[in-house]
């Protein structure tokens, strides 16, 4: 009984809710074992403890983004990528209300703005909140001032340390709370920890990677302006993932410069020994993914993500819904069903711009020959002898191919953030049981 | 809507968080233990008489 509810998806990502909130809360309370003299005023003490709380709120950001296959595994890196910039965003709030309430409190405090005539633990405070602000700033707005997508990821991480480390300075330095000598220690502990898990991501991780090699074998071109990357691997096994899942590719450079791209394979999940993704080229690294010659150097992070049809093993069919590059976890799940026989019902409900842009179109013609699969092509721009689909994926698109009994299918999405909303507003409008959909995000930046 | 129930969580999260807070300031401040004693003997004085 107990096996089967830590089995449940809800069961287990209640308990990291829970374990989340506990280590947020815990080195807070800690500081009430032996308390200093009391009496100062409830806003006060209530701006300290938001200082305190935004703090191990933002330690925590290091284990969110750390990459943890278990965590990982209850949510999807999508979902706890967006749960890491809300949760950062209510840590920012916290660490500036902190101050503000002192201020507002104590008006003669303002006075520890003064940065050079400041005691070094004021200082400490205002500079981790600059960390904090252009950690803020540079993530939000990251498009707009045009920052490049590998400065910002290694100016995140050097940020985020900043601000961690220098905001651990300050109240060690004030010392009211952390003055016993057990209290500075579990305090440092949380950043220390935090800063070995991202000596993890970006140093022990990347080492682990240059030991398992793959060399590029094949770039082949691919309908709707789509490259398909081969992958061999070099002396090793390469490594097993489940149909639908997607990897960080490091290429022609070492892993330990942090300029890795998250791409879902499209080959087969029984197939370790060639590893294909597809990749659209529209942005400055995809653009150049066709000038990589046969022979270059690669290096692979992964599998990570949940969005695979191996987690329901007893489902009765699945309908798999793309939008233009989307189709690439779908693939892979359609090729491993074909190549392990599987006899249950597929539907493909995939949506493109024209039909010479509809990327694996003949591939998926010849799918249609090995598995119960039915495809249901949707164009924007028909051609004008086009009989078929037309428009957008909506509700009364769905509910033409969708199972009446909605609960005997899973059913996957993968497309643009656009189509992913509308879709899962409409199967929710047709009964669709939320825990049978399954969203995968291809842009996590 | 995974992202609307995620935020409604993050807001819930959040609540807990300012409450946990507030407890802590409450905890420091409330009046010490030989004071509160004080008060309700002074309190239940007339039941004595």
């Amino acid at each position: 009984m107990r096996n089967l509810l830590m089995q449940s998806p809800i069961v287990v990502a209640l308990c990291w809710i829970v374990a989340f909130l506990f280590f947020t809360v815990l080195p807070l309370l800690v500081l009430l074992v032996y308390p200093p003299p009391a009496g100062r005023g409830f806003w006060l003490e209530f701006s300290v403890a938001l200082g305190f709380i935004g703090l191990a709120l933002m330690a925590l950001q290091f284990a969110l983004t750390a990459r943890v296959n278990r965590i990982e595994a209850s949510y999807g890196i999508d979902l706890i990528l967006s749960f890491h910039r809300y949760t950062s965003f209510v840590a920012f709030v916290m660490v500036l209300v902190h101050p503000l309430i002192l201020f507002w409190v104590q008006p003669d405090t303002i006075q520890l703005l003064n940065f050079p005539e400041a005691p070094w633990r004021a200082r400490l405070a205002v500079l981790s909140t600059f960390a904090f602000i252009a950690l803020i700033v540079t993530t939000i707005w990251r498009k707009q001032l045009k920052i490049p997508y590998e400065p910002w990821r290694l100016s995140h991480s050097i940020l985020s340390v900043l601000a961690v480390g220098l905001g651990l300075g300050h109240a060690i330095g004030v010392g009211n709370y952390l003055g016993l000598f057990w209290k500075a220690v579990l305090w440092a502990a949380i950043a220390l920890v935090a800063l070995w898990l991202i000596v993890y991501i970006r140093l022990v991780k990347p080492w682990l990677m240059t030991r398992k090699p793959f060399l590029v074998e094949e770039v082949k071109p691919e309908r709707g302006d789509v490259w398909t990357l081969a992958l061999r691997p070099i002396g090793h096994d390469g490594f097993q993932f489940q149909p639908g899942q997607f990897a960080w590719i490091t290429l022609n450079i070492t892993p330990y410069s942090m300029r890795e791209h998250p791409f879902s394979m499209s080959s087969s999940g029984e197939r370790s020994d060639r590893l294909e993704f597809g990749i659209k080229a529209v942005g400055d690294f995809t653009s150049r993914i066709k000038d990589y010659k046969p022979g270059t150097k690669a290096y692979l992070d992964g599998p990570y993500g949940v969005f695979t049809i191996d987690r329901y093993e007893d489902a009765a069919g699945f309908v798999l819904i793309a939008g233009g590059i989307g189709i690439t976890p779908i693939m892979s799940i359609l090729v491993t069903a074909a190549e392990r026989k599987d006899d249950r019902p597929y539907t493909l409900i995939y949506s493109n711009k024209t039909w010479d842009s509809i990327t694996y179109r003949e591939a998926i013609d010849e799918l249609t020959q090995q598995l119960e699969l039915k495809v249901v092509h949707v164009l924007r721009e028909p051609p004008e002898d086009w009989e078929g689909e037309t428009g957008y994926v909506d509700k009364e698109l769905l509910d033409r191919y969708i199972p009446a009994r909605r609960g005997t299918r899973h059913y996957f999405t993968c497309a643009s953030p656009k189509m992913m909303n509308q879709v899962e507003r409409a199967l929710h409008d047709l009964n669709v049981p939320v825990t049978n959909v399954h969203l995968e995000h291809y842009n996590l930046a | 809507m995974r992202y609307s129930i995620m935020l409604q969580l993050v807001g819930f999260l959040t609540l807990i968080l300012l409450g946990t807070a507030a407890f802590f300031a409450w905890m420091q401040n409330r009046p010490p233990l030989e004071q509160n004693r004080s008060q309700i003997e002074g309190q239940t004085e007339w039941l004595k008489t």
